[in-house]
């Protein structure tokens, strides 16, 4: 294609054709300042920080202007940088911007415009008009008083998430962000995914649990990936003196883009259950702490003098534990008796080849065939939604309420899932998100559909336990041992156990899992732990520890080890 | 060589700028040194600025009551170059919250209905200043020619600002001397 010739500064730049000047000016490191442009989101030229003096004396935003052949712009011409002054001044003079009592204070977008061109005092006095706060919801703050307008949120919300739920309404100084036309934001469609707090350069919108607990800065930023379900997406996690202060999208993660769910961001956060922190082990009725040393002799004693030792492992543990156990189980103890604390139908396993999230948002049409996955799987959810927006069909299959109803085409009773073979019979691109846990009659339907296949795997690691032949509970044991990370064991766990004469628990957290265990070992959870995660893409992903473990306690790989070395 | 008098105030604050002020530790004895005199501040503990004037007056904190306006107002009479320190002085601060409240919601609160309060009443002397119906930052009253924010402003800001004028410049704050907060 034909290149471009402009010039920034005086400078001559060659670029391709297709940029803003914004664009050009960022790969050849000249700095323009901005507010309202987010990388991440498409520019709407709201705030006018960015303006450029072109040689025709204009001023342009440079996040909207194209560059265009023989365009010459300055960046920090003093006409320019009076622009810029005075749209700080207006910003500065519109909402409650006392920096001191700010939550944002130090992380601030606007604070930091303010200081980089010298804005020492405000030129116009405040409006000092009250505008509400919003508190009603669970886990972000709407602080509408520190808002700029700027809309960041809005199409993060919309073109990112896919939830539309934030939007403006009034006009001129009247103009308020509002969730779902002037619902409280609790009371409306909102579903927690954060993106909105993420992207806010003020101290407007923010989560809750995070606030006030101090600047990014000061804090260590580790990128990992979330272990709340098998998406696996990106994150970076804020923590402070081994304290997690917020959990953010990792823009750069190619399977979320940035994106999390109510589950991913918060429910870390809200972590209240009662961690294991020593050894316990029970005997003649009572419970006795005892050393780590002696909790591993005794188990290993007990398993070598099993019958039929089992062993049941938890899917949202590291690949690199699942390898240990199996080789534990099968080297050292000799037994094949080993099992999941999940179960899934093989051939819906296998059904899906190489399906991947990416093709959810350039479907035509996407199945939901027995699952909903608002509420376990949101980021599947938000690339719905933006499907559905973009033109594609949603089908759904179900007998029960589904939260994206509202978005299909038609839902169907599982009783007439058959029909999906006739309605998708002229779509190209399809998409069928299932549960693997599906029956085989659903399969034999599903087969008949030309699309690709996404089951949506319940925990972070399911698929890595799949592919090492871990599947369900095992048959029978009298001396067992449960790698259980945070499960708490459901009915089906512990009736399975019934025939078990001595349990050993390997837990984060205290459940009815470890209260029926005769000796219990406090395990790392998924924040810290390094390894990796294969998701339901079967992407490999590293998995860095965010926290260090409670002094004393092990990662599972490592406790597994200590068995595998006491064996011999 | 000549004395540079400075005098100090501080109206709808909380004393923190002042305390920034003292926070230069012996940098005070070498401004004394290059010719600085400190005539009525809160620190000397002299209330009036004397009769001849000052060459630089500094104010600390908001423009709250009518008390604050007068004094705001003699200050700059008698001073050559008005500093405004802090953010209250700066950009009307953290007092500015009550704005958003009518005097007699403030007046009620403070005084008759906070936790603690038993039989409360809200004063009523004429020697206490009253309550103006808005905070205002110091450059709604009077004509300040010089602006140090800060909550409160480091002291390495002050000592710079001071420096520069004795020094007959004009005090330009950047980098970590400009901060909000």
């Amino acid at each position: 294609m034909e290149k471009l010739f402009l010039k920034i500064n005086g400078n001559e730049i060659e670029v391709e054709p297709g940029l803003t000047v914004l664009q050009v000016a960022k790969s050849f490191g000249i700095d323009i300042p901005t507010l309202c442009h987010h990388d991440q989101l498409s520019p709407i030229g709201a705030c006018r920080l960015c303006v450029v003096e072109t040689k025709q004396g204009t001023l342009q935003p440079a996040c909207t202007l194209p560059a265009t052949q023989g365009l010459e712009v300055e960046t920090e011409s003093p006409r320019v940088v009076e622009a810029r002054k005075f749209i700080l001044n207006l910003l500065f003079a519109e909402r409650n911007h006392y920096c001191m009592f700010c939550e944002a204070s130090g992380d601030c977008e606007l604070q930091n415009m303010g200081y980089r061109y010298g804005i020492d005092h405000f030129a116009f006095s405040p409006y000092q008009t009250k505008f509400p706060t919003d508190f009603s919801h669970k886990y972000i703050l709407l602080e509408h008083n520190r808002c700029i307008l700027c809309r960041r949120c809005i199409r993060a919300c919309s073109d990112l998430a896919g939830h539309y739920v934030l939007g403006m309404v009034n006009r001129g100084a009247h103009t308020m962000l509002s969730p779902d036309m002037e619902s409280p934001l609790k009371a409306s469609s909102c579903v927690s995914c954060g993106a909105c707090a993420q992207v806010c350069p003020t101290g407007s919108l923010a989560d809750k649990i995070g606030a006030f607990r101090g600047k990014a800065d000061e804090m260590t930023k580790t990128k990992s990936v979330c272990a709340n379900c098998s998406v696996g997406c990106g994150i970076l996690a804020f923590t402070k003196a081994n304290h997690l202060i917020k959990i953010w999208g990792e823009w750069e993660s190619p399977v979320n883009h940035g994106i999390l769910c109510e589950l991913g961001r918060f429910s870390p956060l809200n972590e209240k259950r009662k961690r294991v922190l020593q050894p316990i082990i029970r005997q003649e009725g009572r419970r006795e702490v005892i050393s780590y040393q002696d909790a591993i002799k005794k188990a290993t004693q007990k398993l070598k003098e099993a019958k039929n030792p089992g062993g049941i492992i938890s899917p949202k543990t590291t690949n690199e534990a699942l390898e240990a156990f199996n080789i534990l189980f099968s080297t050292s103890l000799q037994s094949k008796n080993t099992g999941l604390m999940e179960s899934y139908n093989e051939k819906a396993v296998k059904l899906s080849a190489d399906g991947c999230l990416e093709d959810i948002l350039i479907a035509n049409a996407v199945v939901l065939y027995k699952v909903d996955p608002s509420t376990s799987h949101g980021v599947v959810a938000s690339w719905v939604k933006k499907a559905v927006t973009k033109g594609a069909y949603l089908y759904i299959v179900t007998d029960e309420e589904n939260s994206l109803s509202f978005y299909a085409t038609e839902t169907f009773k599982t009783s007439e899932a058959d029909k999906l073979v006739n309605t998708l019979e002229n779509s190209k691109k399809v998409v069928v998100i299932l549960n693997p846990q599906v029956e085989s009659a659903d399969l034999e339907i599903l087969k008949k559909v030309k699309a690709v296949f996404l089951p949506l795997y319940k925990s972070a690691n399911s698929l890595g336990a799949i592919k090492k032949g871990l599947n369900g509970f095992f048959e029978k044991s009298d001396v067992a041992l449960i790698v259980a990370s945070d499960f708490s064991g459901d009915g089906n766990l512990l009736a399975s156990l019934q025939d078990v004469s001595y349990l050993i628990v390997i837990s984060n957290f205290v459940s009815p899992l470890t209260e029926r265990a005769n000796l219990i070992i406090p395990s790392a959870t998924w924040l810290e732990t390094s390894g990796t995660f294969t998701n339901l893409e079967g992407k490999t992903q590293d998995v860095s520890s965010i926290m260090e473990a409670p002094e004393g306690v092990k990662t599972d790989k490592a406790i597994i080890e200590d068995f595998m070395k006491a064996l011999g | 060589m000549a004395k540079v008098k400075i005098a100090s105030t501080w109206l709808e604050a909380c004393s923190g700028c002042h305390m920034s002020l003292l926070d230069m530790d012996e940098r005070i004895v070498e401004l004394i040194q290059a010719g600085v005199e400190f005539t009525s501040t809160p620190i000397t503990d002299l209330k009036h600025p004397p009769e001849e004037g000052v060459d630089i007056g500094i104010i600390e904190g908001a423009i709250g009551t009518d008390l604050h306006e007068e004094e705001a107002k003699h200050l700059r009479k008698k001073c050559k170059i008005l500093i405004a320190i802090g953010d209250c002085a700066v950009f009307g601060g953290i007092v500015t919250m009550r704005n958003y409240f009518s005097r007699e919601e403030v007046l009620t609160r403070g005084y008759l209905e906070t936790e603690s309060t038993k039989d409360g009443k809200i004063p009523t002397s004429d020697e206490l200043g009253k309550l103006l119906p808005k905070v205002k930052a110091v450059k709604d009253i009077v004509k300040v020619d010089f602006y140090i924010p800060g909550c409160p402003p480091p002291a390495d800001s002050i000592y710079t600002a001071l420096k520069e004028l004795l020094g007959g410049r004009v005090p330009v704050l950047k980098g970590d001397l400009l901060k909000y907060d």
